[in-house]
This record gives C-alpha cells, sequence and structure tokens, in this order.
C-alpha cells in the first residue's frame, strides 16, 4: 500500500477516535474504532491509547515502517449525534463502503444536525424540565417555574461555554443562577414546592453522560479513563452543590423558608 | 395506577426533549423517548409492588441498560445515545437537592442520611448499567464463537 494512503489512514483513525472523545463518546469506542480502522490494510502492529483528553495512534507497515498519530481533546461537549455520526463511518470504513479520504472529508463537514439556535436549546431544556417536574410530583406551577429555571441556567452556561470557561465555572453558574430564579419565583408568587423546582432543573446540569461513559469505560477495563471521568463528575457534582448551596444559604438567612 | 398513566406522556416527551438537547439522530427520538417511559414505568410498578427502594432503581436501570443495548444491535448506534437519555427519569434530582439544603442549613444528620441514600441510589444505577453492558458483551462474545 502506498505511503500516502496509509499517512489518510492514521489520519483518519485519529480524527475519528478524536470524534468520539471529543462529543462525549466512551473511550473504549473510540480506540476500537480506530483499532479496527488501522487493521483494514495488513498493517502489523497496532497500538491505541486513548484517554479522555486525547488519543495516540500508533502502527507498524508491513514494510516495518512506523507511522504515529497525536489528536489533543481539548475541548468536550455532548453530542450524541456526532457520537452516532462517527460509529457509522467506522462501520462503513470496516465494511469496505467508505475510503479513509472520504471518511476524513465527512469527518471534517459540518455536522449534520446543525447548532440548534441560541434561544432554542435553553428552550427545549425548559420544556424537558417541565415535564420532569411533574414525573417528581409537581403541579402546574412546578412545571412553569422549573421550566423557566432551567431555561436561564441553560441560557447562562451556553455563554460561560461560548467564552471557553472551565466546566467547573459553567457548572457553579447554572446552579446558581437555577437556585436563584428558584427562590425568586417562590418568593414572588408565594406557593410551590422549592424542593421540586430545584431538584427538576439540575436535571441538565447533571454530569449523567460523563457518569455512564465512566461505567461503561471501567467494566470494559479502561480504569484510567473510567477514573478519569469519574473525577470529572465528581468536579461538577461539587461545584453544581456549591452553587446551589450558596443561594439557599443566602435565602435563608435572608428569612426565606425552604 | 392513574397518576402513573398521566406521568407516561410526560415522560415521554420529557426524554425526547432531552434526546433533541442532546443531538441524538432524530430517527432515534422516538426510541430514546420509549425506552425511558417504559422505565419509568418499570420503577413506578415496583415501587407499587412495595419493593425496596433500592432494588427498584437497580431493576429499573437495568431495564434501560438492556433497552439500549437492544436498540443499539437493532438501529445500529452506539447505546450510549440511548442509555444517556433515557437514565434522566430515575436520576434523584431531588435527593440531591435535598441533601445539599439539609447540610447547608446545618441538619449534619439529616443531610448525611440523604446523602448516604442518594448516594446508594447513584450506585445502584451505575452497577445496573455495568451488568446490563457485562451481560450484553458476554453475550455477544458467545455469539461470536459459536
Amino acid at each position: 500500500m502506498a505511503r500516502t494512503d496509509l499517512e489518510l489512514l492514521l489520519e483518519a483513525a485519529k480524527r475519528l477516535a478524536a470524534v468520539i472523545l471529543e462529543n462525549g463518546g466512551e473511550t473504549y469506542r473510540a480506540e476500537e474504532a480506530a483499532r479496527r480502522l488501522c487493521g483494514l490494510y495488513g498493517t502489523q502492529e497496532i497500538d491505541v491509547l486513548a484517554l479522555p483528553t486525547g488519543v495516540l495512534v500508533h502502527m507498524t507497515a508491513e514494510d516495518g515502517k512506523t507511522y504515529s498519530a497525536l489528536a489533543r481533546v481539548r475541548a468536550r461537549r455532548l453530542d450524541l449525534g456526532a457520537v452516532a455520526r462517527a460509529n457509522e463511518i467506522a462501520r462503513r470504513l470496516a465494511g469496505g463502503e467508505m475510503s479513509p479520504a472520504d471518511a476524513l472529508r465527512e469527518l471534517s463537514a459540518p455536522q449534520g444536525q446543525g447548532e440548534t439556535g441560541r434561544l432554542l436549546t435553553p428552550a427545549l431544556s425548559a420544556f424537558s424540565i417541565g415535564c420532569f417536574s411533574v414525573l417528581m410530583g409537581g403541579g402546574v406551577f412546578e412545571f412553569f417555574a422549573a421550566a423557566a429555571c432551567a431555561f436561564l441556567s441553560q441560557l447562562v452556561c451556553s455563554l460561560f461555554r461560548d467564552a471557553d470557561l472551565y466546566y467547573f465555572i459553567t457548572s457553579l453558574a447554572g446552579g446558581v443562577v437555577c437556585a436563584l430564579a428558584a427562590v425568586l419565583a417562590i418568593s414572588m408568587f408565594g406557593t410551590g414546592s422549592l424542593s421540586v423546582i430545584i431538584g427538576s432543573a439540575i436535571l441538565p446540569l447533571l454530569p449523567g453522560m460523563t457518569l455512564i461513559g465512566a461505567i461503561r469505560d471501567s467494566v470494559r477495563g479502561d480504569l484510567v479513563s473510567g477514573a478519569a471521568r469519574l473525577g470529572d463528575v465528581l468536579v461538577v457534582l461539587l461545584s453544581l452543590s456549591f452553587g446551589v448551596g450558596a443561594v439557599l444559604w443566602c435565602y435563608g438567612w435572608i428569612g426565606g423558608a425552604l | 395506577m392513574t397518576e402513573l398513566l398521566l406521568h407516561l406522556p410526560f415522560c415521554f416527551a420529557g426524554v425526547c426533549a432531552f434526546a433533541y438537547l442532546f443531538r441524538a439522530p432524530r430517527r432515534l427520538i422516538a426510541v430514546c423517548g420509549a425506552i425511558g417511559t417504559l422505565g419509568y414505568a418499570l420503577y413506578s410498578a415496583l415501587t407499587l409492588l412495595a419493593l425496596p427502594e433500592l432494588l427498584c432503581f437497580f431493576a429499573a436501570t437495568l431495564g434501560i441498560s438492556l433497552m439500549s443495548e437492544a436498540g443499539a444491535i437493532i438501529w445500529k448506534s452506539p447505546a450510549l445515545v440511548f442509555l444517556s437519555t433515557s437514565i434522566f427519569v430515575l436520576v434523584p434530582g431531588l435527593d440531591l437537592y435535598r441533601t445539599v439544603s439539609l447540610l447547608v442549613f446545618g441538619d449534619f444528620q439529616a443531610g448525611a442520611q440523604t446523602g448516604v441514600r442518594t448516594v446508594l441510589i447513584i450506585g445502584a444505577m451505575a452497577m445496573a448499567v455495568a451488568v446490563g453492558t457485562f451481560a450484553v458483551q458476554g453475550v455477544k462474545r458467545l455469539v461470536r464463537r459459536q
């Protein structure tokens, strides 16, 4: 196989693994996709090391020459569509339906579902949280109050994410805005359950996907990645709890009742 | 029972909205909603049977995990797509809030009690996800060998 083809293959494998990691996919999935891809063209030896913060792909060709590629994952987001698309590309590559060059083009193209609007994302979040507040025993007031809290916290979080601030700050801000909006709603209208409103409004801020990734990586034996993701979960939970707790403490201090 | 039936449409709508929010493939949004709703129905049914709380969470999460793995096989999409959206119906957000508020207001005993309960629930859910993943991987290996 020509050298340029191998380089394309390596680049595609690296890019595929990086896309999976950047968008919240499991570490073992990134490693398997890259390893499967590199194994397609009779390479002698393949080693892939993936962590939540980057991926290193190393392979030895049939002629004995070695190739390596490293991708650093700096910004992480939650995009299940991107993970599913990367999975599909890996499947098509393995089945011979796509060449590495085509795969690279697709991976580099703007993502399909497109950025949801600045207001659509918080609005959807608001609607879903309103629905979840009903599951927690809330009524009509809790539905709209929880929806409003989720809308505001998601709006603020998106601004913080755009500013590329640390997770810690984003979660802290989200918790503060969520609790503040809930406390204001209760105080203004004099009705409603603060626990249901905040308990449902913080759901989008909880690191559920990261925790699932940590568990699934650990079950697969990828303990470094599992531990790293668990650390991420703890940081987010602590900062969120701190944000909510700070607002509740101030509320209690000025005489508010929970 | 009536309350459960009233909750189901909200459950479905909530999970579908979450799935859209997390940019799940559009063709799978309704599937995520269905899995989440079935998981919630299972949890509620087990609760009505007065089974221990942790067992209810474990069983319902296991159900969601297995349905997600089945969805992954049927729709050829990562199980993570179904699992991470559907599991929100069981996440103990209320207990997390209660833990924080009790600790903030100095009721450390009650806060610790609620906190431990919350951690146990999350632990039960985590174990269920692990068991579901492990079980399906084991079955896949057996099938491949044969």
